[in-house]
């Protein structure tokens, strides 16, 4: 195939990151006009890296872009869209106060007189585009009222409207339930006959395979092929993403739940302005089991797990540990009743960044008499402990004094997770696990909480990755709207399309059913 | 080298090349200025080090400065910044001067009580914007700037109320007696027991930083305070403590200057040694290891500068040319920042082809 036919080629793109990280070497990615073209790789394999490259929001060290044969400099995003090209960014770039109009023509505006905004024109061309590409926003509605979604929907006739001929999406299915991402396809596939070229982010091979023409694999920063997918079997692009085969299947046995550990009941939590976010929630999680919580992000899951950890106060209700109330008890004497913590945000919560390996590991124990004497913190034992956890998590670093910033993704989450599995918790509430790290790493992660499973810790298991839910709870509730809609006494009698009805609100368990959540049953 | 290692060198390299500009833009300026450049050049240059009068002035100006600077290397370790340090300084001298002519003690005792006092004064000040920032959240750049007028007009205050000396013929407290004041140490300078103290608080300031559980929330805090506060440390406790550090080594700071180069107390104003402080804590880097250093270099240029304003027609005022181009530089992040980007490229680019890809 000659060289024309390719609407975009990128050669041999290298990228350097200012700490140190190579993220792309001698990447290729050539894109036929008119195809949805999947870019597929591991987390940290350098896809969101070379389309930031793309989008002129990362300068790159070495290499060339091509658009439509000819060669480019894109030196910021407003040169990349003028060249046609729109992105999709994973964290949707809106304006919340502002209508879904407004941040459509936002830069862009159409106006009177050629100062006032035209605003009966935004919504005129707002509602044209969506008609056009069959894509059903109100145009008048407000961002933080529409739900995910939507917001996507808008992300993307954004960059239609700045005539985007080539869009790139990334981890676009990443916030969608099962229902709204099959709905997503049909537009895209849509646009795909109007003639727009579409590169795909993902790692979710079954989706890449149900929605794209070709596929380019990138593993560790390079370039490993690029194929047709007609030709490719799922496992075949799985093999060229990692390396090898992976099996993600978790080996674990039956749970045996002994006592309970964490109880909540009748736990409620308003906001400032009085909105409920968490209503009525009741369940308990025993030792030696992993009772997952599934659902759409922002359903109160977060709020959850920072009341349990004390970082956040609660409006009503009671929350117990072992038969000891937490209320008005500070993080850190929750901590001491054998509570440890992985927040589902890694960089706000769960690592100081720019401190070394040796001092994140030690935030929870610094003042213990094995690592502090007289105030003075006793170097050799912290040396010794962090050279322990390094080997046992194979956390891949220099030292333990690199700067935790210098990690990648998955090994900054074995730092976390070594300081939060290392003091034999009671009870461990992991919330988003492995959200944004790679394969290994991932299956790293996981097989560490069902050894704490087995070793008698409560697990509350938090994640928006049905996959991981399914997989790793014992048993799981589902939280819909702050409130619990249905228990799931099996994890494994269950089907992704149930979980994702219950997540949507679509289906609910009447109270009883509900109740089971508290093995109240049981305990008669 | 890995790119930590870069970073370290790269910090250093910063500092190194913001003094030589600064320098380069110094000699410039001479040139244009002075009738008679090669000469006041040198004077600048060396002038610091003709007499053992003049490195005297040296140290004896770099002494108060080690104080306020250290203590703000821990202030400043929490992440939040504290503008007070002038304030606690005067105050420090203030109540360690009230000590120094109303009591009487024995001599070693007198001097110890009036430091004491004034540290402890000068934590009093440095708590006022801290626990409005933690009661009301009160923005504690702005407060603890405005309590530094406060504190030189209360001081003032009780300096004409109740300190004053009428036969002095300015405005001054009555003088010290002689048990209160630090003895001089080396002859031919004024150098005086204070350099010691200062010493002293350097190696306090390290070791409590580095070493200690409670220098490490202080630096956690600082790096990311989220994080402290999900690992179970009490910021709003980390964050109180370290200011009335802070305002305790600043408040020692003033009292050591009162005792050991003045005879009475006698500011008018409030003192620059705690601006002076924040300079020096930004060219070290905010560690305490590093402050001697750069409050030595701090007044050494100083000095040259006053060599030059008395011997050459070159005036004084040409060394804040020279201390805002250094500041300006060190603080500037992208400074150099091209160079150090290759630095890593090259780095990360040997590590491949180490690795054997």
């Amino acid at each position: 195939m000659s060289e024309q036919d390719y609407i975009l080629e990128m050669r041999g793109i290298t990228k350097i990151y200012p700490n140190g990280f190579v993220a792309n070497k001698d990447v290729n990615l050539a894109v036929r006009e008119g195809e949805i073209h999947a870019l597929v790789g591991e987390n940290g394999a350098g896809k969101s890296t070379l389309m930031k490259v793309l989008f002129g929001v990362e300068s790159h060290e070495e290499g060339e872009i091509r658009l439509k044969g000819q060669p480019v400099r894109i030196s910021d995003p407003i040169s990349a869209i003028d060249m046609g090209i729109g992105m999709v960014h994973q964290h949707f770039m809106l304006v919340p106060s502002l209508t879904v109009a407004e941040n459509i023509v936002l830069g862009r505006e159409p106006k009177r007189y050629k100062t006032l905004l035209d605003m009966e024109k935004a919504v005129k061309d707002t509602e044209e585009l969506c008609g056009k590409y069959n894509l059903s926003v109100d145009a008048r509605a407000r961002i933080d009222s529409l739900p995910v979604g939507q917001k996507q929907k808008v992300e993307i006739l954004k960059a239609l409207y700045r005539k985007a001929k080539i869009l790139i999406l990334d981890e676009p299915t990443a916030v969608l339930t099962p229902q709204e991402t099959a709905e997503l396809f049909v537009e895209l596939k849509r646009m795909r006959e109007a003639g727009h070229t579409i590169i795909f982010i993902s790692h979710k091979l079954n989706e890449v395979k149900e929605l794209c023409d070709r596929v380019t694999v990138l593993r560790l920063g390079r370039t490993v092929g690029t194929a047709d997918l007609k030709s490719l079997s799922e496992q075949a692009i799985s093999r060229m993403m990692v390396g090898r085969d992976v099996i993600l299947k978790i080996e674990k046995e039956k749970a045996s739940p002994g006592q309970e550990v964490l109880s909540v009941r009748e736990l409620s939590l308003n906001s400032n302005d009085g909105r409920p976010i968490i209503r009525n929630v009741n369940f308990s999680v025993r030792s030696g089991e992993i009772l997952g919580v599934a659902g759409v992000e922002g359903n109160g899951q977060r709020e959850l797990s920072e009341i349990i950890t004390g970082l956040r106060p609660f409006s009503r209700g009671e929350i117990r540990i072992e038969g000891n109330s937490i209320e008005k008890k500070t993080v850190k004497e929750i901590r001491r009743m054998g509570v440890s913590h992985i927040s589902e945000d890694r960089m706000t919560y769960g690592v100081a960044a720019g401190a070394g390996i040796r001092e994140n590991v030690i935030s929870d124990r610094f003042d213990q008499p094995e690592y502090c004497r007289r105030g003075f913190l006793q170097r050799g034992a912290i040396d010794r402990l962090t050279k322990r956890l390094i080997e046992e998590f194979h956390i891949k670093c220099d030292d333990g004094n690199q700067p935790v910033r210098m990690l990648s993704g998955g090994n900054m989450q074995k730092v976390v997770a070594a300081r939060e599995f290392s003091l034999a918790p009671r009870l461990s509430i992991v919330n988003q696990p492995t959200r944004g790290i790679d394969v290994g790493a991932t299956e790293f992660v996981r097989n560490k909480i069902v050894e704490l499973r087995d070793g008698g810790t409560a697990v509350l298991l938090i994640s928006a990755d049905l996959n991981e839910i399914l997989e790793l709870s014992d048993s799981l509730i589902v939280m819909h709207g702050g409130e619990i809609v249905a228990y799931l006494g099996d994890s494994s009698q269950v089907t992704e399309e149930e979980l994702g009805e219950y997540m949507l609100g679509i289906r609910r368990q009447n109270p009883e059913e509900i109740r089971r959540a508290c093995h109240e049953c049981e305990a008669n | 080298m890995n790119v930590k290692q870069i970073e370290k060198l790269m910090d250093i390299a910063k500092t190194v090349a913001a003094i030589l500009v600064s320098f380069g833009a110094t000699i410039i300026l001479i040139a244009l200025v002075s009738s008679t450049p090669m000469e006041t050049i040198k004077d600048f240059f060396l002038g610091p080090f003709a007499t053992v009068r003049r490195m005297g002035n040296i140290v004896e100006m770099a002494i108060p400065i080690v104080f306020t600077s250290c203590g703000i290397c821990i202030m400043y370790a929490t992440g939040h910044i504290n503008m007070g340090s002038s304030g606690c300084f005067y105050i420090g001298g203030l109540a360690a001067s009230a000590v120094a002519f109303r009591l009487q003690m024995a001599a070693g005792l007198h001097p110890a009580a009036a430091l004491l006092f004034g540290g402890l004064t000068g934590a009093f000040v440095a708590a006022i914007p801290a626990v409005l920032r933690i009661r009301w959240e009160i923005n504690e750049v702005v407060s603890s700037l405005m309590i530094n007028y406060i504190v030189v007009f209360f001081g003032t205050w009780i300096l004409r109320t109740f300190m004053l000396d009428p036969t002095a013929g300015f405005n001054a407290s009555e003088a010290y007696r002689d048990t209160a004041m630090l003895p001089a140490m080396i002859p031919g300078t004024r150098i005086h027991v204070g350099l010691l103290i200062a010493a002293a608080v350097v190696i306090f300031s390290w070791l409590f930083l580095k070493k200690t559980k409670w220098g490490y929330q202080i630096r956690m805090m600082g790096n990311n305070s989220s994080f402290a506060v999900y690992s179970g440390m009490g910021i709003t406790g980390i964050l109180l403590a370290s200011q009335l550090i802070g305002g305790f080594l600043a408040g020692l700071g003033g009292a050591t200057e009162c005792m050991g180069m003045y005879t009475r107390f006698e500011w008018a104003a409030a003192p620059q040694t705690g601006f002076d402080g924040i300079m020096v804590a930004a060219i070290s880097r905010r560690n305490p290891a590093m402050v001697p250093v750069a409050a030595l270099f701090l007044a050494y240029v100083r000095v040259g500068a006053d060599v030059i304003s008395r011997t050459s027609d070159v005036p004084a005022e040409i060394v804040s040319i020279i201390q805002a181009l250094i500041i300006m530089l060190v603080g500037a992040q992208m400074f150099l920042n091209r160079f150090r980007h290759r630095q890593i490229v090259k780095a990360s680019e040997r590590q491949l082809a180490k690795e054997g890809n």
